[in-house]
């Protein structure tokens, strides 16, 4: 046998039988086939019992906030919890109790909880937890920062013509209100209140100038409010100036115009006259009316305080709403210069020049047109009896002083030789001649005087002469008799009682008349008041040498009441009634005009309407509704 | 197999998926090629042989599929020794003797789909090597060159250490209430053999060598 043969056929039967015996081998691998199928039917879900912390579909949070919750399953077994806030899942849980805390950014966020459960249906899924019931539910939550109710005021500033005050718009969602506040000395006024939240600005209507602090208080719907920080604004317009004209006794009163047009409703001025109480002398509405020129007296402290006031009915409550420009200081000094008197306060007057017009405090010089006030206190004048210029005697000043201060003076010149009996009683009157006689009225009695040298002659005490009125240059003399209610004419004369010279009186005659309401018409006649009729009568001719006649000259019907005061120059004759100035043509006694509502001085005690000082030829006379008489005048040419 | 049929039987109380066991090691046809030398009552050869079996816990539903799958086979070369008892007619009786060597690779593999989803699917591989004894008696009855023999076996396998884990890192063997278990091939044996025998073939079937 040929060994390479068998060896060849050797190898080929190996090489079959090792590819048979894989195939073989392979062919006994065991494999199992059979699978054990379980028919599981599908479970429905549950509803669970849910408690959840938030119950609406929106909310709103403004801090971090623990959201609870307990899932409550027949059967079912919750796996996981996942909370989702914007997709993202921030946690998961396995308990089917519990909670989270959300701590969120400020804006809207969609919170998410998303709970797995088991089905309980026996399946595989459901064996190894991979089969579950979902259970999604979600809530829109609005976060806003802990400090979103911390708005300020962004602006305050002027804005046509008001105030206007800007702050931030509330950012977080828990909006209530805004509300203004302005602070006042008298505390914290509300001045806007706003429930919407975009509405972030208002005026401040009261805002007139000054210096105003506000703040915001914001209402979160929760209750807690928020006040911000205080921001002020001041605008000062400028200061009130005064500016005294010294020439006209004018002081003309400037302020600055307010800027806050809208809210305006008036310039008011106060005055405060020598410490004394201060008093509005001026309210405009007139924005623009920003200056004011007014007389002013002399020897004045004057303080003025310019204050805006808006045009809220309410703008003085609070102190809100009103502004002081501040005040300004002014003494007028003295000076010659027309000025206001009191006229209700005149006491006396002088006939002759210098005309004098005397109050309480202050006597006037009247020059021209002008009253010149001259200083008077402390004393309280009384009586002033001028005659023309004499070379004896040419005036009597009488001023009765404060405790025991006394002052007679013969012109300017001081007497310091005194008769007793003038301080005994209280003096009422007096009258003067050019001769140099004069007779005080004092209490029940008058006294009659004469000059010697710088000294006082007292002749006689007569209890019948009221009222006395002389001549200048003729020795006529008209009184009251009181008690048998008759006007008493009298002639006077030197008399001698050894080596005595006296002043004597003589009377005449007796006619009816109105107590005290006789006035010297020239040196011989007199205007006087009987009844109804207005008289002009010569007194010369009621003396023996001239017949002892009544001597009527001119009557006339009147309603006067009582005769005020000749005019030489203009010949004119003042009556008066209680409320109503006559002017009567003396030459005919025709009326020449009336001034109604008008009371004279000299006898009121009790303001009038209508107040009006008369002087030689010219009126002074107050303006309606006014305290005090002006600088006015009103030539009585005019009346006619 | 009985230690591993004890191991599958404590799989099913372990774990929450009630599957059910669909095999348990059951009887598996084996592949056994060999070659033999013949005297006139002696027959001494080689052998290479192969067995498997395997079990399965199953449990199916519309969800998806658990599977608990063992696979264990064996192999390995053996030594022959076949004595003939007596003959009757052409019927040869024979009682033999295999002893040899077996490898054993066992795969545990578990899974579960749910759906197409894989939920986890391990496989965990063991091995053992044991010597194993054969004794047994056949009877053959040659057909020209061919010849077909029955056998009846019990084997006998030593105890080695056990089935041992073969991972990557980690070394240990597959124990059951602390003891570890073997592959336990033991048990009867049966098979049919078909022969060639190439003398007969060279000699055109006149003689046994």
């Amino acid at each position: 046998m040929n060994k390479r043969h068998i060896f060849s056929k050797v190898s080929i039967s190996v090489i079959l039988v090792v590819f048979i015996l894989s195939i073989l081998n392979e062919g006994c691998e065991f494999e199992s086939t059979e699978v054990y199928y379980l028919d599981v039917e599908k479970t429905e879900g549950e509803t669970p019992v849910a408690e959840l912390s938030f119950v609406d579909s929106v909310i709103i949070i403004d801090r971090a906030t623990l959201f609870e919750y307990s899932l409550n399953f027949l059967k079912q077994e919750v796996y996981q919890v996942v909370f989702y806030v914007d997709g993202r899942k921030i946690e998961s849980k396995e308990e089917s109790t519990g909670s989270v805390l959300l701590q969120l950014l400020p804006g809207e966020h969609l919170f998410e909880i998303v709970v797995h459960t088991s089905t309980e249906s026996g399946s595989l899924a459901d064996l190894v937890r991979s089969e579950v019931f979902t259970y999604t539910k979600s809530w829109t939550i609005f976060a806003e920062a802990e400090d979103a109710g911390q708005i300020q005021i962004q602006s305050v500033g002027q804005v046509e013509d008001s105030l206007l005050i800007e702050w931030e718009r509330y950012p977080g969602y828990k909006f209530h209100s805004y509300e203004l506040f302005k602070k006042t000395s008298s505390g914290d006024v509300l001045l806007y209140e706003s429930f919407d939240v975009n509405y972030t600005s208002s005026f401040d209507p009261y805002f007139v100038g000054g210096e105003a602090i506000y703040f915001i208080r914001f209402h979160k719907y929760s209750g807690e409010q928020y006040d911000s920080d205080t921001i002020s604004y001041t605008s000062y317009p400028g200061m009130i100036d005064l500016d005294l004209d010294w020439e006209i006794h004018n002081l003309s009163i400037a302020w600055p115009k307010c800027d806050f047009k809208s809210n305006f409703g008036s310039y008011q001025l106060s005055q405060n006259l020598n410490g004394g109480p201060a008093e509005i002398i001026y309210t405009t509405e007139g924005v623009n009316d920003t200056t004011l020129s007014i007389n002013v007296g002399e020897n004045q402290d004057l303080q003025y305080e310019l204050t805006y006031r808006s045009n809220m009915p309410d703008a003085a409550r609070s102190n809100n709403g009103v502004y002081s420009l501040g005040s300004d200081n002014i003494s007028t000094g003295s000076f010659y210069l027309p000025k206001p008197f009191p006229a209700y306060e005149v006491i006396a007057q002088s006939k002759e020049p210098p005309f004098r017009i005397y109050t309480p405090e202050f006597f006037y010089d009247v020059v021209e047109d002008r009253m010149i006030q001259r200083e008077l206190a402390p004393h309280n004048g009384l009586f002033d009896a001028s005659a023309d210029n004499h070379e004896f005697i040419s005036g009597l000043s009488y001023y009765r002083g404060s405790g025991e201060e006394w002052t007679f003076f013969w012109l300017d010149k001081e007497i310091s030789n005194l008769p007793p009996t003038i301080f005994e009683n209280e003096e009422r009157r007096a009258c003067v001649t050019g001769s140099g006689v004069f007779i005080i009225e004092s209490g029940s009695s008058s006294y009659l005087y004469s000059r010697k040298g710088d000294s006082v002659i007292i002749h006689y005490e007569n209890d019948s002469l009221h009222w006395p009125v002389m001549s200048q240059e003729r020795p006529f003399i008209v009184a009251t008799d009181i008690e048998n209610n008759k006007i008493d004419f009298y002639y006077g004369f030197w008399n001698y009682n050894g080596d005595n010279r006296f002043y004597d009186v003589a009377w005449m005659k007796s006619l009816k008349g109105t107590a005290g309401n006789y006035v010297f018409r020239n040196e011989t006649q007199i205007a006087m008041i009987a009844g109804n009729q207005l008289e002009i009568r010569s007194v010369e001719a009621m003396t023996p040498e001239y017949g002892s006649g009544d001597g009527l000259l001119l009557s006339t019907e009147t309603s006067a009441s009582r005769v005020v005061e000749t005019d030489p120059i203009s010949n004119t004759l003042l009556a008066c009634s209680a409320d109503r100035l006559y002017v009567y043509d003396m030459t005919d006694l025709r009326l020449l005009g009336e001034i109604p509502n008008t009371t004279v001085y000299q006898k009121i005690i009790q303001r009038g309407p209508r107040q009006v000082a008369y002087l030689n030829s010219t009126v002074f006379y107050m303006d309606e509704g006014a305290t005090q008489a002006t600088s006015h005048t009103l030539p009585i040419e005019k009346w006619r | 197999m009985e230690e591993l049929k004890y191991f599958n039987s404590g799989i099913n109380k372990s774990s929450s998926i009630e599957s059910r066991l669909i095999d348990d090691y059951p009887p598996y046809i084996y592949f056994q090629p060999y070659v033999s030398l013949n005297w006139e009552r002696m027959e001494v050869g080689i052998c290479y042989s192969f067995h498997s079996t395997g079990s399965r816990y199953s449990l199916q539903d519309y969800s998806g599929e658990y599977l608990f799958d063992t696979r264990i086979s064996s192999e390995g070369p053996a030594i022959l020794f076949n004595f003939r008892v007596f003959q009757l007619s052409s019927f040869r009786f024979l009682v033999y003797n295999e002893i040899g060597l077996q490898k054993t690779k066992m795969v545990l593999d578990e899974s579960l789909y749910l759906g197409s989803d894989e939920v986890f699917d391990e496989s965990y591989k063991f091995t053992s090597t044991d010597f194993y004894w054969e004794p047994g008696v056949k009877v053959g009855y040659p057909v020209a060159s061919l010849l077909f023999e029955v056998n009846v076996g019990y084997v006998l396998q030593s105890d080695g250490d056990g089935l041992e884990f073969q991972g990557a890192r980690n070394k240990g063997f597959l124990q059951v209430a602390g003891e570890n278990v073997h592959a336990g091939w033991n048990g009867l044996r049966l098979g049919l053999t078909i022969a060639i025998n190439l003398t007969r073939m060279k000699n055109g079937g006149s003689t046994d060598e």
